[in-house]
């Protein structure tokens, strides 16, 4: 912590600041230009005339079933996010807190999956659900992501703090291990739930390869993949781009919402999926 | 670790409590993790069997599985488009980890040293994390794009009489560089937050102790005690960093499509690019990318734990 402050660091922090911000303001910008103008004059930044409508527009889009996409993506989203963090709470009460045979080389076992990216299983992923029957389903979008051994690692650090006396009440008052999970530890453990719940809430709704591969069509896709597609097709015959950007603003909201929300957790979370390691 | 439960109960006769207890403990831990175990076996292990069992056949997306031995391997081993995705690959790390650090690093120093509003600058540089690659690159690549028309920065360079590289056609060489650029605005308030709290853990003692023993400048108050103290940081860092980049797909997808003349096919891209009709090259690739990150992070483990025998 250096005493002296120079006016660079401050020039230096506003010149990186708008730099940062810029893009932002290209978005909000082109999703209220009219196509024509977001088509002909990319390098101009504020609209001549507001067209508040795109708004409405990206809605009735034929091109992508925004409304549908939408839904989807809250759908995936939440199942994901709330399948996972009841699994890992399960699973990471047992590792912290029950003695069982086979208990440590397991744990040992799922924290070494998690050097290993989606990217390079989704040739096998993609076979398994076809043969199921899985492909272009919500299943298919949301069973095989809802084991996150980063996850139950969390849950795991977490309930080793808890202090063995709060359980030991319940168990003389006869509480099995289900009653004692879902009455004391479960609530307890709100600082991992929510970590968990930032990260893959941002990491599903951000997703693109996971319903690109395993959706195939317009009903089935988040709004990801359906504005990579608009993306794609935007400069053909009728021009989308003000759309597009739109459809961009509105599906950047949630996240940056909770992110606004969220802010001091939400840094603190993020800052964690580094230390894993 | 011994139940609390169990420790409160006597022994008593063949089947004694505690025995009852130890069992109920056992058939209990196992339906606890039955879920997380089921879900981890089938869409994480298994997977992995199967890429590496896929990758010995050939494997198309009709007819039947063959099995071909190192058939793949030769294949992308012979194929200049993989080697050309492995240089791209490292390519892209060379440039997308040290610009994404650096600037995570400028930025933290600066916000570190109690400035005015230093909260809306933290904001204003993290918030890019909680915006998704399709919507970061699509609006990336407006601002940058050159062809058809000229996006906003080709536009400003024109204005100041400057050439701005072709990247989506003639000069393929820059279009990874572009999405570098995306890449590290997304990207660079991770690396910030992180150097936050590294900053955080200096003594301010260690500062006070160099400026008496002479040491001056902020840029030698830097190098000689900010930097090593950060090291660890920087380790960690990297290697996250470098793991998140060669797996990276979205990026590549949204903006460039491997593209122009597979100047930003990466691996990743190379293995999707496979995909569905060679999925046993596809897997050959996925593999040989598997034992490359398995290897990098019992590297990074390794050096960890002498780092940690040094200090």
């Amino acid at each position: 912590m250096v005493k002296r402050k120079s006016p660079w660091t401050m020039i230096v922090l506003i010149v990186l600041a708008v730099v940062f911000l810029f893009p932002f303001i290209y978005m909000v910008g082109g999703a209220l230009k009219s196509n024509d103008e977001a088509l002909t004059k990319p390098a101009q930044v504020f609209p001549s005339i507001i067209h508040w409508e795109n708004f409405i527009e990206v809605f009735n889009l034929e091109q992508m079933d925004f409304p549908r996409q939408t839904l989807n993506s809250f759908i995936v989203t939440f199942a994901v996010t709330l399948g996972q963090i009841l699994v890992a709470a399960l699973a990471g009460y047992a590792f912290a807190r029950i003695r069982f045979v086979g208990r440590d080389p397991l744990f040992m076992l799922f924290l070494a999956t998690l050097i290993v990216p989606f990217e390079l299983l989704f040739v096998p992923l993609y076979l398994m659900l076809a043969k199921w029957g899985w492909i272009n389903t919500y299943l298919a979008l949301i069973v095989p992501s809802l084991g996150n051994p980063f996850a139950i690692f969390m849950f795991r650090q977490f309930f080793v703090t808890v202090p063995k006396e709060l359980e030991e009440a319940m168990w003389i008052d006869g509480a099995g291990y289900l009653r004692v999970f879902f009455n004391l530890m479960l609530p307890l453990a709100a600082p991992p739930t929510l970590t968990i719940f930032i990260l893959t809430w941002l990491a599903e709704w951000s997703a693109l390869l996971k319903p690109l591969l395993f959706a195939t069509t317009k009903e089935m896709y988040t709004l990801q993949v359906g504005l990579n597609f608009l993306n794609r097709g935007a400069q053909v015959s009728s021009p989308t781009i003000a759309y597009l950007m739109a459809g961009i603003v509105l599906a950047s909201l949630p996240p940056v919402l909770m992110f606004v929300m969220l802010q001091r957790r939400f840094v603190t979370s993020v800052a964690q999926t580094g230390l894993k390691g | 670790m011994i139940e609390a439960k169990t420790l409160n109960k006597k022994p008593a006769g063949f089947f004694s409590e505690l025995k009852l207890d130890r069992i109920r403990a056992l058939l209990a831990g196992y339906m606890f993790i039955l879920p997380a175990t089921a879900l981890v076996a089938v869409f994480l292990i298994y997977p992995i069997a199967f890429v590496v069992y896929i990758s010995f056949h050939k494997w198309g997306i009709l007819g039947t599985p063959q099995f071909v031995g190192f058939d793949n391997y030769l294949a992308i081993f012979k194929d200049r488009l993989f080697w050309q995705a492995a240089l791209n690959t490292a390519y892209y790390a060379v440039l997308a980890v040290p610009s994404q650090i650096g600037l995570g690093l400028l930025m933290a120093i600066l916000i570190n040293q109690k400035v005015f509003a230093r909260d809306v600058f933290r904001t204003i540089f993290f918030v890019p994390l909680a915006v998704s690659f399709v919507a970061a690159g699509i609006i990336f690549s407006w601002i940058l794009t050159t062809t058809p028309l000229q996006g906003f920065l080709p536009d400003l360079f024109a204005k100041l009489g400057l050439d701005f590289p072709l990247w989506q056609t003639t000069n393929p060489g820059w279009a990874m560089v572009m999405i570098v650029v995306m890449n590290t605005w997304k990207s660079a308030g991770y690396a910030m937050v992180i150097y936050l709290a590294g900053l955080q853990g200096i003594n301010p003692d260690y500062y006070e102790a160099a400026s008496i023993d002479g040491v001056k400048t902020e840029w030698q108050m830097f190098r000689h005690i900010t930097w090593p103290l950060l090291a660890p940081t920087t380790f960690l860092l990297t290697v996250s960093t470098i793991i998140f980049t060669v797996r990276g797909f979205e990026p590549i997808f949204v903006m460039t499509q491997g593209g122009p003349a597979g100047a930003t096919t990466t691996l990743v891209y190379y293995v999707f690019r496979k995909f569905p009709n060679l999925m046993g090259i596809s897997s050959a690739a996925s593999t040989f990318l598997l034992v490359a990150i398995v290897l990098l992070t019992v590297a990074q483990y390794v050096a960890n734990r002498q780092q940690e025998k040094v200090s």
